[in-house]
């Protein structure tokens, strides 16, 4: 993975000290609370229902064992002991001192880490696939070009004060694991017909309350061209966004209203004239970073016949195979999914104790290394064949196996009311409700995929709009309701789900959904996944079912 | 009115922004906008305030006829003007002073002073000496922009 050196410490190390120095202003009463709240969300400190909350940047969801250590160490110092995974791939803190979160960040700084930009009106955390560099279906690792990016949007003097927040992602797979269409920026890495690579570039694809998919403004774009391409567009977006309104002020409505041709007139327009200045990137400015993301040590393994055995032997840990463990690029090898989404915790939560011994497989079935995904869940991306037994005892012990890997319990949810100041919905409640209504294991397993999202307000941190099931709290009279929506996607067929009907109260929740699903195992034709059988017939048969 | 410069050094200065319908007075630091009836006969004195929706590519008059170029910050929060400063220096290569008005934090410093700012105006030297702390904040960064440096990852081939 990458490794920093003089100049990433340096900004990181200078970052922490004038956060520092902005917390005591405040502190001392010289920022007011106006002054002093853009400044600390550019840090990701947000004043939340019951204590501050702090983002923690996971650049495109890798982190070393050394950091995820370094995350346990700070989850009990600083928290209650744990932390939760959001959908940005990132780490929340939701009980740090204020005082003390600039010690915080000084510890995070000695692992090669920091909160820079993880909330705020500026560019956000790169995100990106979460199986990157390991995954058999990929044409090349992402990670390389989300560095320079990573870099390129850090502290960048010009865009640090844009409208409203701005969201960038990458994948370089035909299935699109990252959302990049529901993102400010996706880049899609791609072979054309003359076989050279280079990204697809989308924009003005987002969620929040005005979900759009995003536009496709160039078919491709050589990988030197990247930044000037990026700048082109955020220089567009810093100087006609709307600054009026900050519900219309995310790009999505500026292309929209714009229209993305004249949209993407104007980002050419803009490109021209600065695509050879010192944006330019060549070969070696690529290669360089490519190196810090050559593949690891592999040894020549093949799959052992013992796993196998295990497998046929024990159907729990044959379930866990089949539902949390993947194919890997080199021969030997899986991809194996820590589930966040035990049925009695939040989704995304994790203790202290899980993480440092996610860390411990890491570093013992693994290079050190551990991936975040932006559904929620842990990644162990190098596991040999011959050690998944072992691995599934450890995490079985650690509440970390359960196999229920794009099922409906492996559900999205943001923390909601029980943390955040903004939610109307108790989603982590909602989500325990629901998870005891699907118990059987085998039930899901016959289901299949079907990805449930939920969030607890219209802002849509748990991407409601695109799941294929999406459920969004709303206050009415301060009573929680909950509005349906079935059909959206953020993967490769990207769409955005329809609503059902009138929301429903909060004790109805649960059971609607029970209706939904059984209506589904009545009209699925076959295997068909959930998402495939809306498509097929509408939402009137579920409308029909659940309101009559 | 204090105007502080990028090397640390102040001038004590009357900025005034004319609007439409002021007359020129002859003082230095008066700045009028690209729609003021005297705009094509200003003098050498006078300074181009610019409100931060205007397109400085798209300028019927030419910037550098004029002592300084103004660029105002209505919040700290609005960046437009970054964008213009930066089309300003790199593109237009405009080498007068481009002064900072409006709501400037200390926080802010570095970034105005990379985006090519090199006069902060400023109701005080109280004010002025908060904001010239903020020169320090950073010693280094990732993109190379007015400050004509190469971005880290040149610099980096380089050493």
């Amino acid at each position: 993975m990458y490794q920093y050196d003089a100049i990433d410490q340096t900004i990181v190390d200078e970052r922490v000290r004038q956060f520092r120095d902005q917390t005591n202003r405040y502190l001392r009463g010289e920022l007011t609370e106006d002054q002093y709240r853009p400044l600390r969300l550019q840090n990701g400190l947000y004043i939340q229902r019951f204590a501050p909350m702090l983002r923690i940047a996971i650049p495109y969801g890798v982190l070393s064992t050394r950091q995820l250590r370094k995350l346990a160490d700070i989850a009990r110092t600083y928290d209650r002991g744990y932390g939760h995974f959001t959908t940005r791939q990132n780490l929340q803190f939701n009980w740090p001192k204020l005082e003390t979160v600039p010690d915080l960040l000084a510890e995070l700084a000695s692992v090669e880490m920091h909160a820079i930009q993880t909330s705020g009106n500026c560019i956000r955390n790169t995100t990106s696939d979460q199986y990157a560099g390991v995954a058999s279906d990929e044409l090349e690792d992402p990670r390389p070009y989300c560095e320079i990016i990573r870099q390129w949007s850090s502290l960048h003097p010009e865009f640090a004060y844009l409208p409203r927040k701005f969201k960038i992602a990458v994948t370089a797979s035909r299935t699109d694991r990252a959302a990049i269409r529901v993102h400010d920026i996706g880049l899609h890495l791609i072979e054309n017909d003359e076989g050279r690579r280079g990204f697809a570039v989308y924009v003005g694809g987002g969620l929040g309350r005005t979900p759009i998919i995003g536009t496709r403004i160039r078919d491709f774009l050589e990988p030197v061209d990247m930044l000037s391409y990026l700048e082109a567009i955020l220089r567009v977006y810093n100087r006609l966004g709307r600054r009026d309104n900050k519900y219309k002020a995310r790009i999505k409505i500026l292309v929209r209203e714009s229209g993305a041709e004249r949209f993407a007139e104007w980002v050419e327009a803009e490109w021209a004239k600065i695509r050879t200045g010192s944006l330019q990137l060549d070969d070696e400015d690529i290669t360089r970073v490519q190196a810090f993301f050559q593949p690891p040590a592999y040894e020549n393994l093949t799959d052992s016949a013992d796993t196998d055995a295990q497998a046929t032997a024990d159907p729990a840990f044959r379930n866990w195979l089949q539902r949390n463990v993947i194919a890997h690029k080199q021969p030997g090898y899986r991809i194996v999914t820590v589930s966040l989404k035990d049925p009695g915790e939040a989704p995304g939560d994790c203790t202290a104790e899980q993480m440092e011994r996610v860390a411990d497989l890491a570093d013992e079935y693994g290079f050190g290394e551990v991936r975040t995904t932006h559904e929620q869940n842990l990644i162990l991306p190098d596991v040999p064949h011959h050690a998944l037994h072992a691995v599934w005892s450890a995490l079985t012990e650690l509440g970390l196996a359960t196999p229920n890997h794009g099922m409906i319990s492996d559900m999205i949810a943001c923390p909601g009311l029980d943390f955040c100041s903004l939610a109307n919905a108790g989603s982590i409640g909602v989500a325990r409700e629901i998870n005891d209504l699907f118990s059987d294991l085998d039930e899901q397993y016959d289901l299949g995929e079907i990805k449930l999202k939920m969030s607890g307000c219209m802002n849509g941190c748990g991407h409601h709009s695109v799941g294929h099931i999406g459920i969004l709290g709303v206050d009415k009279k301060g009573e929680e309701w909950y509005q349906i929506t079935l059909g959206g996607s953020a993967a490769e067929d990207a769409a955005l789900g329809q609503r059902l009907g009138a929301s429903v109260a909060r004790d109805d929740i649960a059971p609607t959904i029970r209706k939904i699903v059984d209506t589904f195992a009545e009209l699925r034709e076959g295997e068909e996944r959930f998402f495939d059988t809306v498509g097929r017939l509408g939402i009137d048969p579920f409308r029909q079912a659940v309101y009559g | 009115m204090i105007l502080l410069h990028a090397d640390g050094s102040r001038t004590t200065a009357d900025l005034r922004l004319l609007g439409t319908e002021d007359a020129l007075t002859g003082i230095a630091w008066e700045a009028i906008g690209p729609d003021h009836p005297a705009i094509d006969d200003a003098p050498a004195t006078v300074g181009l305030h610019l409100a931060n929706d205007v397109d400085v590519e798209a300028l019927a008059t030419d910037p550098t006829r004029f002592a300084f170029v103004a660029l105002h910050f209505p919040a700290f929060t609005d960046g437009r003007a970054y964008s213009q400063a930066r089309v300003l220096r790199e593109r237009l290569g405009y080498q007068g002073p481009i002064v900072a008005t409006g709501e400037l934090l200390q926080d802010q410093a570095c970034y105005l002073k990379r985006c090519g700012f090199d006069t902060f105006a400023l109701p005080d030297d109280e004010a002025a000496d908060t904001l010239a702390r903020g020169f320090n904040d950073f010693t280094t960064a990732y993109q190379a922009t007015s400050s004509a440096e190469l971005p880290a990852y040149r610099r980096r081939r380089a050493g």
